[in-house]
């Protein structure tokens, strides 16, 4: 499904996020991108979703280059996927709610649907009496799980999650990580990057370790929750 | 083949896919909302722009209507063109009578009117401070005139020399004028009028294209982040750039609302002088408002020349 050849990304500070990176993830698969911070997982994720572009190489998906996507093949590309991001991207000015339902407006569902996908999506990250409130009055974690709702509540094929449990406890990242099991065992592809490795030490899931932007693969096991 | 790359969704995705004209209605009747949202937000600035737009509409829109209400003045300015035929010394008033008499007969003539040269003389004493140089005189140097005025079907410059000409050939005339001068230069004042009025139109059009662009760059970068993330989870051009294109044709459209109005009070205080106009030239003229198909137009135009200031504001910012 996805798949880098040879990537490499210099910011134009100079700055070598990546060297010539190869891998490979299949449909469906969970895989867990580590390292430390600095390391490259964010470029990682961002060249996935289309928000940078490499300096080398080549990031494919499902055999076409990504760096080739008209923009409205761009705008596709992003409805098929959702993003949580380490600092949640919200509508400040938006209630919970809408900042939820963003990506249903985008796909033009009904409100009838819209309120019921995303009532449910609150109800799964815990924020269903919060649907009203503006970002700026929830805490960190709160906002961090509005970003995961929104990231989930179209059902998208891919999921890519930068340090997402970043702003929560040890509970809710559990919770969070459920939540992602479940869209993986419905079918999605997660990346989930993550500097927190007593997170995911009992997870038996491929992992790709980052090193000051070289790529080691460490080890591969076959997924326990995977469908 | 790009394509399928970029569409793919979940096997298990429960949203279902939208058809095109459901789509269509949508993403527009949610344009719409979230453009008045955001006018709404900021509602001086808003305001203070349709104000701009409305000065800026106002004034072409006033004159057009001051024109139009105006153009009868000149046919009836044609109508008063009169041509003065001086007879010879040797023609007795009875011939001149009979001649007034020939004339009114001729379907390109309409009034007739006989001067003697004695009524001249009169006139002239009346009408200047020559009295005693004139009593002085041996006899009358004032020839008799018969003033002719043009029929109703005998309109413009060309068919008055026409008739001139015509006139000229009679052997009673002298000599005949045609007081075409000060209606020339009173068309050519009105044409001038007509034409820096279209050419002061297309500026104030760019004006309005250029308010609407300024407040939809300014609404461009409070809104940077919404159309930033709106992109992140897949929105495409459109539907970024469709509020903003809706917030434009909403500022023409409200701008054009209160341009109306003051092209109505406008109208409204300049009717007595229109109507004093009137009676100085005995025309039926009078000052009229806006049509329903002249309003709708003026509507029509506002909302697409906001909607371009917007395009060209917003374009560039996605």
């Amino acid at each position: 499904m996805i798949r880098f050849d040879h990537v490499s990304k210099r910011y134009p500070t100079g700055q070598a996020a990546l060297r010539d990176v190869s891998f490979s993830i299949e449909k469906n698969e969970w895989v867990f991108i580590t390292g430390h911070s600095g390391a490259g997982k964010s470029t990682l994720i961002k060249l996935i979703a289309c928000i940078e572009t490499a300096s080398s190489g080549v990031v494919s998906l499902n055999g076409h280059g990504l760096d080739r996507l008209s923009r409205t093949q761009l705008a596709r590309h992003r409805q098929n996927m959702g993003v949580i991001f380490q600092h949640p991207t919200l509508l400040h000015d938006q209630p919970v709610f809408d900042n939820v339902a963003l990506p249903l407006r985008v796909a033009a569902l009904s409100r009838r649907e819209i309120e019921r996908s995303v009532l449910t999506a609150l109800d799964q990250v815990g924020l269903l009496d919060r649907r009203h409130a503006l970002p700026a009055a929830l805490s960190g974690g709160e906002q961090q799980r509005v970003g995961i709702a929104r990231a989930m509540v179209a059902k998208p094929a891919l999921i890519l999650a930068d340090e997402p449990t970043g702003n929560l406890d040890a509970s809710l990242s559990k919770n969070m990580l459920e939540l992602l099991f479940t869209l993986h065992r419905s079918g999605a592809t997660v990346l989930l990057a993550t500097h927190d490795l007593t997170l995911i030490e009992d997870l038996p899931y491929r992992r790709l370790h980052l090193a000051v932007g070289l790529l080691e693969e460490r080890l591969v096991l076959k997924s326990e929750h995977g469908a | 083949m790009a394509r399928n790359a970029a569409n793919t969704r979940g096997p298990s995705s429960s949203v279902p896919v939208v058809s095109l004209p459901t789509r269509f209605m949508r993403f527009h009747v949610r344009a719409l909302k979230e453009a008045a949202h955001r006018l709404f937000t900021t509602p001086v600035t808003s305001f203070m722009t349709m104000l701009a737009i409305a000065v800026a509409l106002t004034l072409p829109t006033a004159m057009d209507v001051v024109i139009r209400s105006l153009s009868p003045l000149s046919h009836v300015l044609q109508q008063n063109a009169t041509l003065s035929i001086f007879l010879k010394s040797n023609i007795s008033d009875d011939a001149a009578e009979k001649m007034a008499e020939r004339l009114r007969k001729l379907p390109q003539v309409g009034q007739v009117e006989f001067i003697s040269a004695a009524q001249a003389l009169q006139d002239f004493k009346a009408a200047s401070s020559l009295g005693p140089a004139l009593d002085a005189l041996a006899e009358n140097p004032l020839p008799a005139t018969l003033i002719v005025t043009p029929s109703g079907t005998t309109v413009g410059q060309h068919a008055l020399k026409q008739l001139a000409d015509e006139l000229s050939v009679l052997p009673e005339a002298e000599n005949v004028r045609v007081d075409v001068a000060w209606i020339e230069r009173a068309q050519a004042v009105l044409r001038v009028i007509a034409n820096a009025m279209t050419a002061l139109s297309l500026f104030f059009v760019l004006t309005v294209v250029i308010i609407v662009a300024n407040t939809v760059r300014l609404s461009c970068g409070l809104y940077r982040d919404d159309v930033r993330i709106a992109k992140l989870v897949g929105a495409n051009d459109a539907y970024v750039l469709r509020p903003f294109l809706y917030m434009g044709a909403l500022l023409g459209l409200f701008g054009a609302i209160l341009a109306i109005g003051f092209v109505f009070l406008a109208v409204w205080g300049l009717a007595p002088e229109v109507d004093t106009l009137a009676r100085l030239y005995n025309a039926n003229i009078s000052i009229k408002f806006l049509g329903w198909s002249e309003i709708a137009t003026l509507l029509a135009a506002a909302i697409g020349l906001g909607a371009a200031g917007a395009w060209i504001a917003a374009a560039k910012h996605l």
